[in-house]
């Protein structure tokens, strides 16, 4: 008898740890909402083109809407952030600012294989603004680029950081191991000098050696770093592109309203051991709110830092070339590059030779980020995605994702202001312990430190945390939790995932099915 | 400055006649302008209806107004909003305004919208326009008798014609043709070749790289950063303006003058049988120039072209070396070059 009850208890024992164990793994990041195939360069992979970015909506109250000369500004915007560039300052292989047609571009707005500006750094990460920013739609953040548009053999859309953008137009980059085909586009910084001393700055992947259309720049023979190295000595901080989708909003909202909200939370975190702080301009003591540190001041400051930084386009607001090798510059090309046109001859007008005098491209792409829409949630939302946003609440994630503020009560533009923002981010920097630091310190923002990620929009993001790390909402999750360490404290989310670690396998997925709501 | 005291206002004593003539004299003004309040009310009627379409196709859009303004502008994807304000002044709105109007047809991505005359609204005093948000995607065929047509920031192509009323593009990626009988057209930003005609309106067109056809019969054209390009007034006195030609330029007007400003990138062909034709060239502009004037006189204001005698009818010159082929020929006008 006993030597046949035992293999029935041992069925009943491993069938019901089977069903612990499916019940402790049945939650499931449901994915890209929609279909990596029906967004971004899943599209482009299709033959349709990427859509480009939502024009902000109506104001909920008064019903304002963006004046003539903003619209025409954002379409503006658009057209100069498609742009790609060519290295010298007369290149381009079509007209400054106009869309390329007739030579098969998908989109002659955001043209993949002819230069339509100048201007290009000798060091880069990308030739284009919207190449890393493309997911679910240009303007979003980083995803997936078909690296051959136009060829009669269709490819997989795949990160452009890994052939696109390091071979374009001949350039002779070494594609760095951590760039890989589906994996996410990153940019890296040193986290320290080789003397020891704290780096943290951008060291850019690509140069523009072996480029083709440059004729002024035949001797250039700059190199990359040594990024293999630096990687295998951990030196590397990874960083991905934020979404650019309803920054002027975010921008509108006043230094009282943020400090505000969490002065109303202070009692709910305390037991949680959230604390949080504003990362602060060094100049004014306004806070600072763009970036994974919350680094940046302004969408303007944004975007001169990024045309510098990311491009390697010098500006106004960046003067000064990352790279001033001149055997990579040309001789004609001027610096600061991207810059208001005032010159009384036109001939020299970057193309335009002409009298509009228009603004340069970084500013009209400042102006086109001001006036995106916020990324718009599933209008649809499941009955599980319905309750995850309760128990998302429920268990501290809202305290720090706060799900939404106001703007100021007076905005320059009417459309802009004294509306709800649903950005689900409180704009502070929080510890997040080991297991999310980066040794980058910016401003007040420490070396263990990020800004609360807005999550509006992070239903149809690829990847998640500052390094792109997974594309599973999950481990994004849990990453978010860190026990003290001997350089960092603990994380200031572990209150919050030991509650999410303890609900049901149910509440976790409603959790996981409402991020993907939004 | 002297205030008076309130206290004495109120103290001074009115004449009864005064009083009584003054309470008639309120009432005909409340009467007056209650009657010019009414006249003068404006009725309107709204009409709001979104529509889902997808991103797999282009959305088409077929239009035809027979009076009425008309916005189609870039929103967003994946939708088709269409919205109606129609505003009467005196009244004569109903409920019913957009249904007797309007229709809109939808199958899949594309729509035909129809706004017909109606008898049981007149026309008087009667405004009506129509905003409609489409995604970036869009093409567009519309034919409005009486209003204005505005567009932006969409991927195109756009076919428009208008009988009577402004038409005004901007941001458009593809091809535009644009018809006007009695009205401007204003051009900003096309992606490929554009034909603009208008009868008796001007034509003003920015930055369209892949160049323009122009054409009216009368009104003015003023063009920025455009090439290559043909621009022709065919009678009348309208003038032609034109900065920053990219590429050949081809131009001819029947009495108005002819002014060109830009780096001579390529050849231009200029002709006016009565108007004027002015010359801007950078000071170091290399250029092939050949100038005749039938009855006219030239006027040189640049050191570098010889300034001929006053009874030269045609002057050719290899400006610092030569380059592109600027021809200018006028009949009785004189020509200026700078």
């Amino acid at each position: 008898m006993k030597i046949l009850q035992r293999p029935v208890q041992n069925v009943v024992v491993v069938v019901t740890l089977l069903l612990l164990s499916i019940g402790a793994f049945a939650q499931k990041d449901p994915g890209v909402r929609g279909g990596l195939q029906n967004t971004g360069g899943g599209l482009q992979q299709r033959g349709i083109p990427i859509p480009h970015p939502p024009l902000i909506s109506p104001h909920p109250t008064t019903g304002a809407t963006v004046n003539d000369n903003e619209r025409a500004s954002f379409q503006e915007g658009i057209l100069r952030a498609g742009q790609l560039e060519s290295t010298c300052d007369d290149c381009a292989e079509f007209t400054d600012g106009s869309p390329v047609n007739g030579v098969g571009e998908l989109d002659p707005m955001f043209p993949q294989f002819h230069t339509n500006s100048n201007g290009l750094g000798a060091r880069h990460n990308a030739d284009q603004c919207l190449v890393c920013h493309a997911q679910p739609v240009l303007g979003g953040s980083g995803g997936f680029i078909v690296p051959n548009p136009g060829d009669p053999k269709p490819q997989q859309a795949e990160n452009p950081q890994f052939r696109l953008v390091p071979h374009r137009f001949g350039k002779q980059n070494v594609v760095p191991s951590f760039e890989k085909q589906f994996g996410p586009a990153r940019e890296v910084r040193f986290k320290f000098n080789a003397d020891g001393t704290r780096d943290g700055g951008v060291h850019q992947l690509w140069t523009i050696r072996g480029i083709s259309g440059d004729p002024t720049i035949p001797n250039c023979a700059l190199t990359q770093p040594d990024f293999e190295a630096q990687n295998k000595a951990g030196n590397l901080a990874f960083r991905i592109p934020l979404q650019m989708l309803g920054l002027g909003l975010i921008e509108s909202i006043q230094d009282r309203e943020i400090l505000g909200q969490h002065d109303a939370t202070a009692a709910l975190r305390a037991p949680l051991g959230i604390s949080g702080h504003p990362n602060r301009s060094g100049n004014d003591g306004t806070i600072t709110r763009f970036g994974w540190k919350a680094q940046n001041k302004s969408i303007t400051i944004f975007a001169g830092e990024a045309y510098n930084v990311e491009v390697g386009i010098t500006n106004e607001v960046f003067p000064t070339p990352t790279e001033e090798d001149p055997a990579c510059q040309g001789p004609d090309k001027p610096a600061p590059n991207d810059v208001t046109r005032t010159d009384s001859n036109d001939a020299r007008n970057q193309w335009f030779d002409n009298p509009l005098h228009l603004l340069p491209d970084w500013m009209q792409f400042q102006v086109m980020m001001r006036f995106t829409d916020g990324p718009a949630p599933d209008p649809s939302p499941s009955e599980s995605a319905k309750k995850g946003k309760a128990i998302f609440s429920n268990i501290g994630c809202a305290l720090c994702h706060t799900s939404q503020m106001q703007t100021a009560p007076v905005m320059n533009s009417p459309v802009l202001q004294d509306r709800p923002v649903n950005l689900y981010s409180d704009l502070l920097v929080h510890h997040m312990g080991s297991k999310l630091a980066d040794e980058v310190i910016q401003g007040k923002a420490g070396p263990d430190e990020f800004r609360t990620t807005p999550l509006w929009g992070v239903g149809q993001r690829i990847f998640f945390l500052h390094d792109g790390r997974t594309t599973d909402l999950l481990r994004a999750i849990k990453d978010h939790s860190s026990p003290v360490s001997p350089n960092y404290p603990a994380s200031e989310a572990n209150g919050v995932i030991h509650k999410f670690n303890q609900i049901s396998p149910a509440d976790k997925q409603a959790i996981l099915d409402f991020l993907r709501s939004l | 400055m002297a205030t008076i005291p309130i206290s004495k206002c109120s103290e001074t004593a009115l004449n009864p006649r005064f009083t009584r003539l003054l309470g008639w004299a309120t009432i005909l003004a409340i009467a007056w302008l209650t009657y010019v309040e009414l006249a003068s009310a404006q009725f309107a009627e709204q009409f709001h209806q979104t529509l889902a379409v997808t991103v797999t196709e282009p959305v088409t859009l077929d239009i035809e107004i027979a009076r009425g303004d008309v916005e189609i502008l870039y929103s967003r994807d994946q939708q088709v909003s269409v919205a109606g304000l129609a505003q009467a002044s005196g009244g004569g709105l109903d409920n019913n305004f957009f249904k007797a109007f309007l229709t809109i047809e939808q199958s899949g991505n594309h729509f035909k919208i129809r706004h017909v005359s109606n008898s049981a609204y007149p026309e008087q005093g009667l405004s009506v326009v129509y905003r409609i948000d489409v995604p970036y995607r869009t093409e567009v065929t519309s034919n409005v008798n009486n209003g204005r047509q505005t567009l932006s920031g969409i991927m195109g192509p756009v076919k428009l014609v208008t009988h009577k009323g402004d038409i005004k593009a901007s941001y458009i990626s593809k091809g535009l043709q644009a018809e006007v009988d009695s009205g401007n057209l204003d051009l900003d930003v096309i992606g490929e070749h554009v034909e603009a005609k208008t009868v008796t309106g001007n034509i003003s067109c920015r930055r369209l790289a892949q160049g323009i056809s122009a054409e009216t019969e009368d009104g003015d054209i003023t063009l920025m950063v455009v090439g290559p390009s043909t621009a022709t007034v065919k009678s009348g006195t309208g003038r032609i303006d034109a900065g920053g030609v990219r590429g050949p330029f081809i131009a001819s007007t029947y009495a108005g003058d002819l002014h060109v400003k830009a780096v001579p990138h390529d050849d231009w062909q200029l002709n006016s049988t009565s108007g004027n034709i002015r010359l801007e060239l950078p000071p170091a502009a290399k250029f092939e120039l050949d100038a005749s004037t039938a009855s006219g006189e030239f006027q040189v204001n640049r050191d570098d072209v010889a300034t001929p005698h006053s009874d030269v009818r045609h002057l050719h010159q290899q400006v610092n070396g030569g380059g592109k082929h600027i021809q200018a020929h006028t009949e009785n006008g004189r020509i200026v070059i700078g």
